[in-house]
């Protein structure tokens, strides 16, 4: 699939995909391809008459027409909205979950975090890293709290998929919750103290235990976004 | 798209892609009928001008012995194939490529030869609409008379005449951007036209147009449609033309493969 704006506006959604099908010697049947693009209903409308959304499902079904064991997406969901988004993810997953290899680019962090099993992270034509979504977090919060802390450890240079940032305001003060263990870093904003640990749950029983007052609790894995941002600004 | 499919051994590349080029060819025509700025204008300007200055204007007037009635039959049928050709590939084609959609084309086992095919007979067979009406008006309201072997004569070459002016379109489509492709087919295939003789006779027009007509492809193809019901130019040969046109095709053919190879390189 490529990022292809328009296919010929004069044709029916049936007629480009019989003559897609026709392309290939073994074609997915015509039914299953309506199914998968979620077309239903759609097939005698012209191409033009089409939505955004729809127009990028009918050329989802295209690149799906020869039964292709790889299937190459790129940016399939450029421009829709969120139902339609979450609509494509769906047949992402089934086509992923029936065996098929899908290598997929996006813009949309968020959809990687939600679709891939291995993401590979490129800038400027580099490989900046690749993993599990989980690995490629950890590595990005490992790289943040390796520049923006002082007496981060050996602990910042081993990847860690348990990595975990925890919000909360305490009394504890940033000195003390850095020398815990599995702290790597801790930031103040606003009041609310933030910090990342790579044994989370240690290090909440210890704050627990020292602070009786420890109120608003949040424990979160780090967003894929930070992580893009760390891996591809640090590594320039 | 990689597929790790063995094609079927019952069926031969050859047929697959006759029927890759069938389906291709039947859904271009589909499209260029249901696109109604192509296909009005393609098949409405060549049909009125013939009404206008065929039929109404020039009812009984000759030139050199020869029925403008007639003439224009010829000419017209020319001038409606030649803008079948060049807005059917030229236009249609450029865009195509602005749309991305040639990419996704080529990105699938399509074989390019059937897209270009497709697109040719497809103006091949708006230009056998066009002479169809044009001969049926010619004949009930024009008294022109039109036999068998001279029917057949003039949609033999308005096949083969659709050739070279689908290489002028793909010479265009490579090298002018889509959104100027209209204006500026229009401003190669009027004069292109005129010039060639075919709103009115060539023998009518100014002694230094007649001059430059010879240069153009459409003189040519206008020269051997006549000669299907024996106008003939006495000054040249049917081989002449027949050359007047090959050279042109070797001319758009050469262009259109400098403009590929460039894009090619650019991209």
């Amino acid at each position: 699939m490529l990022q292809v704006g328009r296919a010929p506006e004069m044709l029916r959604v049936r007629e480009h995909i019989t003559i897609f099908r026709g392309y290939y010697p073994n074609p997915t049947p015509y039914a299953e391809l309506i199914k998968i693009a979620g077309l239903e209903g759609l097939e005698q409308r012209l191409f033009g008459e089409l939505s955004g959304g729809q127009k990028q499902r009918v050329l989802f079904a295209l690149s799906l027409a020869g039964n292709p064991d790889l299937v190459f997406l790129d940016e399939p969901t450029v421009g829709l909205d969120i139902e339609s988004r979450r609509g494509m993810w769906a047949q992402i997953r089934a086509l992923a979950a029936a065996g098929k290899t899908v290598l997929l680019t996006t813009h949309y962090l968020e959809e990687a975090d939600a679709l891939a099993h291995r993401i590979i992270v490129i800038n400027q034509g580099r490989v900046v890293c690749e993993g599990t979504p989980a690995e490629v977090k950890s590595m990005g919060a490992n790289i943040a709290s390796a520049t923006t802390s002082t007496a981060s450890t050996g602990a910042s240079t081993t990847v860690n998929a348990g990595l975990k940032i925890i919000r909360c305001i305490t009394t504890l003060t940033p000195d003390h919750l850095l020398a815990m263990p599995g702290v790597v870093n801790v930031d103040e904003l606003n009041g609310l103290t933030i910090l990342t640990s790579s044994t989370p749950e240690s290090t909440l029983r210890e704050m627990l235990a020292l602070d009786q007052h420890l109120s608003a609790l949040e424990v979160q894995s780090p967003a894929l976004e930070d992580a893009f941002l760390a891996l591809t600004s640090n590594r320039d | 798209m990689s597929t790790a499919t063995i094609p079927f051994p019952t069926q031969s590349t050859t047929s697959r892609n006759l029927r890759i080029f069938l389906t291709e060819t039947r859904y271009e025509f589909i499209r260029s009928l249901r696109t109604r700025a192509f296909s009005l204008s393609a098949i409405g300007f060549p049909v009125m001008f013939y009404c206008l200055f065929g039929l109404m204007m020039n009812r009984n007037a000759t030139a050199h012995g020869q029925s403008f009635t007639q003439y224009l039959l010829a000419s017209y049928a020319v001038f409606g194939v030649v803008g079948a050709a060049l807005f059917g590939i030229g236009v249609g084609l450029a865009g195509d490529l602005s749309a991305g959609w040639l990419e996704l084309k080529r990105a699938s086992p399509m074989p390019p030869l059937a897209y270009l095919l497709a697109k040719c007979i497809t103006a091949m067979a708006f230009g056998t609409i066009i002479l169809l009406c044009l001969c049926t008006l010619g004949i009930t309201l024009g008294h022109v008379q039109l036999t068998l072997p001279e029917f057949s004569r003039m949609l033999a070459f308005t096949l083969v005449g659709c050739l070279p002016f689908t290489c002028m379109g793909l010479a265009l489509a490579l090298i002018v951007p889509f959104n100027s492709a209209p204006g500026i087919t229009n401003l190669l295939y009027l004069p292109m036209s005129f010039l060639g003789g075919l709103w009115i006779p060539i023998s009518v027009l100014p002694k230094a147009v007649q001059h430059i007509a010879p240069l153009l492809p459409t003189y040519h193809l206008a020269q051997l449609m006549l000669s299907s019901f024996g106008y003939q130019d006495t000054t040249q040969s049917a081989a002449s033309h027949w050359c007047g046109l090959a050279a042109f095709t070797m001319i758009m053919l050469g262009i259109a493969w400098i403009a590929f190879r460039r894009r090619e390189q650019n991209s």
